[in-house]
């Protein structure tokens, strides 16, 4: 029979329990190592701060040192890395790598984003996503897809539309939406891959129906409305949806600022530089997407709004999300001073107006 | 899987007897489960000795494993409250039922337990968690301090 091992306390105090009959203080600090490490891990893949665990590593030396072990550090989820761009330091990057090491697949994404976007060290953001990528982290596969797409990080020339749609077709049969989307519309369009507008549109469709899915899904397990930076789109749309049906008004009334959260390492992406931690380089812009938050890594890499011109994305799903949650009002905003302006007899303008979002699907 | 009447002996440090029904340990507990299965668990005359764990802890982790035998078909909801209820004990009996499921690897008790234990530390502040888990020195020296402060300079 396998006995549990005593080990010796060093940092907690703790009597030892001489009389077994009576109790000493919570010995929680007389625990062997190995529950630790899984209690730690317990903690590790759900916290929802980063300060929820580097806490723990202040604690005490003990829970320092087990706190470091590798499973506990395999298993922080993604919250664990949302630092904010005015935090970020070498003993960060130092950190992430140690978690990388240890075989954290989410520890590798985010920090290939951050290198990669950020901090310009495109070949070893490009490598790190990879490895994410090779251990089946979908948005890593998304996001190699999106750099393919635009060729990012080198010239206009080396675009690869072929591997974005290969990325993107893995990426979405693990079930990511913004694959599908992004899937969808290079099938609907022909783009990089046989022209399938049929096959386009169910992906589009099935995209469309599983982002419900979550939403609901997120609606009804939450009793607490999350406070941080939120997209409300979804909601909203939601409750657009339940003025026709009427079915799901009681439900989402109760949780109205309740939406899906925009992904850590993309929240800190357009943090870092719309905080001016990070300096984009001359004529370089954001994707307008509020959940995104890639830059440009060459002039004119991203798509334009055919209508406006004025904002620009990284790829047709944040084009299409964009539209729903935001730029379909802002756009309209900037249909009267265009009219003034065609009326001022500059030509051409109308015709720009005509095009409109029409390939986005509603 | 051995028959639902069958009884077993279990025996705490205290050298008090327990008798439950074998279907319910050996589900549960993985350490009871080989020694019945092996065939060294002579049912007329064996008591399993557990010398780590008292009688009261004892009596807790029988609780459990019978509850959970017999309301394992019960929903979710159900099952959690009774959990909750279960572990409403103080950071002593907490740690003994740890160890004791730990002693006899009882998997889901000590799932249970793990969790609970994370939810106590989980988005407490350092002193918060040092009081809890009733740490009072901790063990970090003044150098080691500093190299804290410089790794992590936005948690101090």
């Amino acid at each position: 029979m396998r006995r549990p091992q005593h080990h010796p306390l060093r940092c907690c105090m703790q009597k030892n329990r001489t009389d077994k009959n009576i109790h000493h203080p919570p010995p929680m600090g007389g625990l062997p190592d190995d529950l630790v490490i899984f209690i730690l891990s317990k903690l590790s893949s759900s916290v929802s701060s980063p300060s929820d665990f580097i806490n723990v590593l202040l604690t005490c030396k003990r829970l320092n040192r087990l706190a470091l072990d590798r499973l506990v550090l395999s298993k922080l989820g993604a919250r664990a890395f949302a630092v904010k761009p005015k935090n970020w330091s070498d003993s960060t990057d130092r950190f992430l790598r140690r978690c990388v090491t240890a075989g954290n697949v989410e520890a590798c994404y985010t920090l290939g984003m951050i290198r990669f976007y950020c901090l310009q060290k495109r070949k070893s953001g490009l490598s790190l996503m990879a490895k994410a990528a090779m251990n089946s982290h979908a948005p890593a596969l998304y996001s190699l897809a999106v750099i393919q797409f635009n060729g990012s990080g080198a010239s206009k020339n080396d675009k690869d539309l072929r591997a974005g749609v290969a990325l993107c077709t893995r990426a979405s049969l693990l079930g990511h939406i913004d694959s599908l989307r992004e899937l969808g519309y290079c099938l609907q369009d022909g783009y990089g891959a046989r022209k399938n507008v049929a096959e386009g549109r169910r992906l589009l469709v099935e995209a469309h129906a599983r982002e419900l899915a979550l939403v609901i899904r997120e609606v009804t397990r939450s009793t607490t409305p999350s406070n941080s930076s939120m997209l409300t789109w979804l909601t909203r749309r939601l409750r657009n949806l339940a003025c026709h049906s009427g079915s799901f008004l009681p439900l989402l009334e109760g949780y109205g600022g309740y939406s899906v959260a925009v992904q850590p390492v993309n929240w800190f992406m357009r943090e870092w530089f719309e905080s001016g931690r990070g300096r984009l380089g001359e004529g370089l812009r954001l994707c307008a997407h509020v959940g995104c938050g890639r830059p440009e890594t060459r002039p004119h890499e991203f798509r334009r709004c055919s209508v406006c011109g004025k904002v620009n994305y990284c790829s047709r799903g944040c084009q299409a999300l964009d539209w729903k949650l935001r730029h379909k009002t802002e756009c309209s905003e900037f249909l009267p001073w265009v009219v003034v302006v065609e009326n001022d007899g500059v030509g051409g303008v109308a015709a720009v107006v005509g095009g409109g979002n029409g390939d986005v699907v509603a | 899987m051995g028959s639902p009447l069958k009884k077993i002996m279990l025996c705490s440090s205290e050298k008090e007897i327990f008798s439950v029904e074998e279907q319910v340990m050996v589900q549960h507990s993985v350490i009871i489960n080989n020694m019945i299965e092996d065939g060294s668990y002579n049912y007329e005359e064996s008591k399993i000795p557990l010398d780590c764990v008292d009688s009261k802890t004892l009596k807790k982790v029988i609780d459990y494993c019978t509850y959970h035998t017999h309301h394992h078909n019960d929903n979710q909801e159900d099952l959690e409250a009774w959990d909750a209820q279960f572990l409403n004990v103080d950071s002593n009996g907490l740690y003994d039922l740890l160890m004791a499921a730990n002693y006899l690897e009882i998997r889901n008790l000590l799932d249970l337990i793990y969790r609970t234990i994370k939810n106590m530390i989980k988005g407490k502040k350092i002193d918060e968690i040092r009081r809890i888990l009733n740490i009072k020195d901790h063990g970090f020296t003044p150098e080691e301090e500093e190299q804290n402060r410089k790794e992590y300079p936005h948690f101090y």
